[in-house]
């Protein structure tokens, strides 16, 4: 009896031999992320064999010598597979760019570079974009450029490839021919293909030319009857589906469709003016598909669409139609406008302006509000609130938007709350700062001005009057004098005090301070609308000191450390300036620290030492609370105990505490029962933090500085120590706690931060270094990976030595830049290797913010 | 005769008339659901592959996101070798015992260890019946307890130490692990010696929009929604998936939920159209929760900016 050779049973490549060449082209590459195994390498053929006996055939398709050979790869590798095995598949394909590179070299010294073969970058390209189901078109040019190379190299390629004359058509070809047709917009291509997973279904499914592409869609329409996708009703005409979803769709527009390929056009006139009737948005649906699939003309679909928005009756029947039919026309657009500007306010009708505008890359919103000013009944719906939607300058737009505001400010002075006028001021400051167009901004700064003036009025108490009038004249509102004068008087304010309200002059900022009639939050305010000469500073400062004005002495000290300590020093007052500073503005005095230390006499560091540490603990026990909560957590297994139950271990079981708990009830043997066994509860924490803080940069590294002193003890007080590991970088690296270390008395870390000093530039490679060595005394966990810097580095991360190591570890990374960071490319290359998350700041103290939300989103 | 709790007016169910109930709602080993898979595309290929590989013998592993249908897949795979399924969700609280068994320890004081008191875990029920085990996050198990899974896999026998006895893992037990493909590296990555067990590795993420088109209509009886209502809230599902600012997208559970909120409103309000307002208001009350966005950035307004830009309203 002959042997049977069970290879010869395969009409396609033997699985064993396909396998073997799999692997051994995998082996050949570098940038594989697990070794192959020779597990890999018997399951492939185990895997086709079985595909074979579920089709009940042995003849294999590329599809499933994919599938075989992609599975049974490590997930991280599997795009290098599936590369692998198109090469396999499809050699020709890579080889004909190989050569075309090489003979179109126009000179031949030059190294011919491999470039990455098309259906690669097909493939990357498609499985990036498989999602959306697009493809670049920087990619797509590049095949349409191949092909175009491919056309005028072809007799040079042929005469050497095939001396017998011109090959016949490949799968390959008819690839290429679809693939561009597709990209060009030609029918019936792009119905067809664009209704494929990718371009690549081509080849795989072995489609050699348009008929078995129609065929092979048209299956695939068949078999989602009443689910046919939108995007791909304009591919019914092109295949023989039409009967089939007359026969068994109950979707209305699919069979709508259907009637018109199949040429019944009174059952399709009847349906279509059906649709009008019911839901004219699907009208635009079923015109669109058949204008683009080639079977009506413009001009009849326009005039449908027409037909259907003379039955919309909402805006939102009118918006989906004009997006379904991707058409507008005046009538439609006339239409639209009269239902939105019956709306009761602008807002949303602008949105939908604006959402039209962008789809269909038409000016639509000038047109909008043009119409709506003519209309006197609806002028007055312009109120502010609209115009960040409004891009554009009209001087009727203004004033309506002033006669609006004026009727608003009328309306609650009827009620007179002063919390009303509150909102409202804040509302229009807040609208200010989002109206695009600026020159709308002076008559919103007169009507926050109205406003202003109204709420002061509406205000009856006396301090709050003064307060809010400081804060209000501070932020650049003009109140009316007059005004404020004779309503002030009223409640009881003197005139000294209303004039040191009303007037930022320091004289009368000085006598505040003689007269002791503010708090420290009140000179503060007054300090930061005065803008006071070196001078000044230092008179204020001796006028707060000889009359023992602590709050004044506070404010002043939180703006300039320094001067406050010389004046005090020159009075001998020290001790009284320190004992000014805790009674307010803590984190302005840490600042002040940083910026002055080396100018504070030796005698005085260590006393205001103790008081920026009592400053420290208690800001951050603050942010601590609000930011952090009370949760704690931590990586090592805290124990307790709880009783017994089904799943767990009996070497769970404390026999000590057990044994007390039922002689405690009195039981005997026989009346034990699971929950009366006592075992210890193994919990772990959550999370394991890696930060690095950059704390270089003349300013930025000071003011820095002072913010992370607050971020760090707060992280101290809430984390556990086993868990957190800090450094901060400049050109050293300063290690303030280390991970899995004892956890530090937090006076000394706080110490050791008050005396940290920059010496200048930025030297990142040790600190990474330190972060690789601390994440890896960590076992597992989530790992956090926070840089907070500027990233001027000048330095490539892939070259440092640990970059493969933190990589892999793959912690999940957050970089905190600030918003101008001059090194956007180096920020991106760190993007790029870690997957990181850009966090931009504005100022440093959001630095704190931005850690707790990291922490308690996780 | 029940007490009932002062105050209360609801009327409480009688202790015989509860076992009954329970009784009635028991579900037996013989009923098997009807699994509703759209088996297309990456679905196909996924439960394919997966029926190829309990063919060859092989275990296999499953790779994608939260609420992209992992577990309905290894379901239909049960349901389809007509196998019984069993699985486990492994986090930090998992012991070899959830998985293999426990003693109940008042019957080892009367009995001492024996296959009298041992109560099998889902694990060794399932080497025993035969029947499909889904091992999901399995990645988030420790190492240890990942280990008492080797000789199982491998030897196709399981150790029971306190009866010191192996015993015998059925022919036809098949194993299927699943993961969240961004915890394929860094400490959540699988140890070597399981991911070397796992011949098998599918993949699946968030389907092409026709195929989602498809499951949300599957999954969505109440009612049947208008085409420009599907494409309105895959629309917005897409645009979620694509933002700059959200880093974890809504799931396929999302889009489903999506739909029968809006068809149950709908059916609620007695409307046969659902208003691109409808669309937009369910939008917020459904997707602000089911992403994450990155630090600092509010999902709600994200949502309705992305409501305006599909639906022309927010």
């Amino acid at each position: 009896m002959d042997e049977i050779n069970i290879e010869d049973l395969f009409k396609s490549i033997p699985p064993i031999i396909f396998s073997s060449l799999f692997c051994e082209k995998m082996r050949e590459r570098d940038d594989l992320q697990n070794s192959l195994s020779t597990r890999q390498a018997l399951a492939i053929p185990k895997l086709l064999v079985a595909t074979c006996f579920r089709k009940s055939t042995t003849n294999l398709t590329p599809e499933d010598y994919l599938r075989a050979a992609v599975i049974t790869t490590a997930p991280e590798d599997q795009e290098i597979a599936r590369s692998v095995v198109m090469d396999i598949l499809f050699p020709k394909l890579s080889m004909k760019q190989i050569e075309l590179d090489l003979s179109t070299k126009k000179d031949p010294s030059e190294k011919a570079i491999r470039k990455q073969p098309i259906i690669d970058q097909i493939l990357e390209e498609t499985q990036k974009n498989a999602y959306s189901g697009s493809i670049s078109q920087e990619l797509l040019d590049g095949v349409v450029d191949f092909l175009g190379e491919m056309g005028s190299s072809m007799s040079l390629l042929s005469d050497t490839e095939d001396p017998d004359g011109p090959k016949e058509k490949t799968e390959l070809d008819f690839f290429f021919d679809a693939t561009a047709n597709w990209k060009s917009g030609t029918q019936p291509y792009k119905a067809l293909v664009d209704y494929l997973v990718d371009p690549t279904e081509i080849l795989i499914k072995k489609l050699q030319n348009l008929k078995e592409l129609k065929d092979y869609v048209g299956q695939k329409l068949i078999s989602s009857i009443n689910n046919i996708p939108t995007s791909a009703l304009s591919a019914i005409p092109y295949t023989n589906t039409a009967d089939a979803i007359l026969k068994d769709s109950k979707n209305q527009i699919e069979k709508t469709i259907a009637e018109h390929t199949l040429n019944q056009m009174k059952e399709f006139e009847k349906s279509i003016q059906q649709m009008m009737q019911t839901n004219p948005e699907s009208v635009a649906i079923v015109s669109k598909a058949l204008h683009d699939s080639g079977r009506l003309s413009w001009k009849k679909h326009t005039e449908l669409i027409e037909q259907a928005a003379k039955n919309a009756k909402t805006s939102s029947e009118i918006y989906n139609l004009i997006k379904n039919a991707n058409y507008l026309s005046k009538r439609i657009k006339e239409q639209l406008f009269d239902i939105l500007s019956k709306d009761s306010t602008l807002t949303k009708p602008l949105e939908m302006i604006l959402s039209l505008e962008n789809q269909l890359g038409q000016s639509l919103s000038v047109d909008f509000i043009k119409q709506l000013l003519s209309s006197s009944d609806v002028k007055d719906k312009i109120s502010y609130q609209a115009l960040p939607a409004i891009p554009f300058y009209s001087k009727e737009i203004e004033n309506a938007v002033v006669d609006s505001c004026n009727n608003q400010l009328a309306k609650l002075q009827e009620k007179s709350i002063p919390r009303k006028f509150e909102e409202l001021f804040h509302d229009i400051a807040d609208i200010s700062s989002k109206v695009k167009n600026p020159y709308y901004t002076s008559s919103l700064d007169k009507i926050r001005n109205a406003a202003a003036n109204a709420w002061m009025t509406s205000i009856h108490s006396k301090q709050s009057f003064l307060n809010t009038g400081f804060s209000l004249v501070r932020q650049g509102v003009k109140l009316n004098e007059q005004m404020m004068m004779e309503y002030g008087q009223s409640i009881g304010c003197s005139v000294d005090e209303l004039n040191e309200m009303l007037y930022t002059d320091f004289e009368s900022f000085l006598k505040s301070i003689r007269n002791q009639s503010k708090d420290v939050f009140g000179y503060k305010n007054s300090l930061q609308g005065l803008n006071l000469t070196q001078n000044q500073v230092q008179m204020s400062n001796e006028t707060a000191l000889s009359h023992k004005n602590r709050p004044a002495l506070g404010a002043l000290a939180s703006e300039n450390l320094s001067l406050a300590i010389k004046t005090a020093q020159k009075m001998g007052a020290e001790d009284f300036l320190l004992s000014s500073l805790s009674a307010g503005f803590g984190e302005d005095i840490l600042r002040q620290w940083f910026i002055f230390r080396d100018d504070i006499p030796s005698v005085m560091r260590d006393k205001l030492k103790k008081i920026l540490r009592k400053i420290v603990i208690s800001t951050a026990m603050d942010m601590a609370r609000k930011k952090l909560g009370s949760a704690e957590s931590g990586i090592m297994a805290s124990s307790q105990t709880r009783p017994f139950k089904e799943g767990d271990e009996l070497d769970l079981i404390d026999i000590e505490q057990t044994l007390e708990n039922i002689i405690s009830m009195g039981k005997n043997s026989e009346q034990i029962i699971p929950d009366d066994f006592i075992v210890h509860d193994q919990r772990k924490g959550r999370i394991a933090l890696v930060i690095l803080l950059d704390i270089s940069g003349s300013m930025t590294g000071k003011e820095r500085l002072a913010y992370c002193s607050f971020l760090i003890t707060m992280l101290l007080s809430r984390l556990k120590e086993q868990e957190i590991g800090i450094a901060l970088f400049e050109s050293d690296t300063h290690v303030l706690l280390e991970v899995m270390d004892e956890k530090p008395e937090i006076d000394k870390v706080i110490d050791e931060l008050l005396e940290i000093r920059a010496r200048g530039g930025t030297v990142i490679n040790r600190a990474l270094t330190w972060a690789y060595d601390q994440f890896k005394k960590i076992d597992e966990e989530q790992l956090y990976f926070l840089v907070a810097s500027d990233f001027e580095f000048f330095y490539n991360i892939r070259n440092h030595k640990d970059f493969k190591g933190l990589q892999k570890l793959s912690p999940k990374t957050y970089l905190i830049a600030p918003g101008v960071s001059i090194n956007n490319w180096e920020l991106k290359q760190w993007e790029k290797a870690f997957k990181a998350n850009v966090v931009q700041i504005h100022n440093e103290k959001e630095i704190i913010d931005t850690v707790c939300k990291i922490i308690s989103n996780r | 005769m029940s007490k009932k709790p002062s105050g209360t007016t609801k009327k409480t169910i009688e202790d015989s008339e509860f076992l009954k109930i329970f009784k009635e709602s028991i579900i037996s080993s013989e009923e098997t659901e009807k699994i509703d898979l759209v088996l297309e595309g990456q679905y196909k290929m996924a439960f394919e592959g997966i029926m190829d590989a309990y063919n060859a013998g092989l275990y296999a592993g499953l790779i994608g996101p939260v609420g992209v249908g992992k577990t309905t897949l290894c379901r239909k795979v049960a349901e389809d070798l007509k196998r019984g399924f069993y699985w486990v969700t492994f986090s930090d609280l998992i012991r070899p015992s959830t998985l293999i068994g426990s003693f109940d320890p008042t019957l080892v004081f009367k009995l001492g260890y024996s296959p009298k008191s041992f109560i099998p875990g889902p694990f060794t029920l399932a080497c025993l019946e035969g029947s499909v085990f889904l091992a999901n996050e399995i990645n988030r198990g420790d190492e240890y307890i990942l280990n008492s899974l080797l000789d199982a896999l491998e030897e196709k026998r399981l150790y029971i130490p306190q009866l010191r006895t192996w015993i015998k893992v059925h022919d036809d037990f098949f194993f299927i692990a699943a993961m969240n493909p961004s915890e394929l590296k860094g400490t959540r990555s699988l140890p070597r010696a399981i991911k070397d067990r796992i011949k098998v590795w599918c993949s699946l993420t968030y389907p092409p929009r026709k195929t989602e088109e498809k499951i949300v209509r599957t999954q969505c009886t109440v009612a049947d929604l208008e085409r420009n209502v599907l494409d309105s809230i895959l629309d917005i599902i897409t645009k979620c998936r694509t933002h700059d600012l959200i880093e974890k997208p809504p799931s396929i559970r999302t889009s489903i939920g999506f739909a029968k909120l809006i068809a149950a409103r709908m059916q609620r309000e007695k409307t046969q159209r659902a208003s691109n307002a409808l669309i937009a208001e369910i939008a917020q009350l459904v997707l602000p929760q089911s992403v994450e966005v990155i630090p600092g950035q509010d999902a709600s307004i994200i949502i309705k900016k992305i409501c305006v830009e599909v639906l022309g309203i927010g």
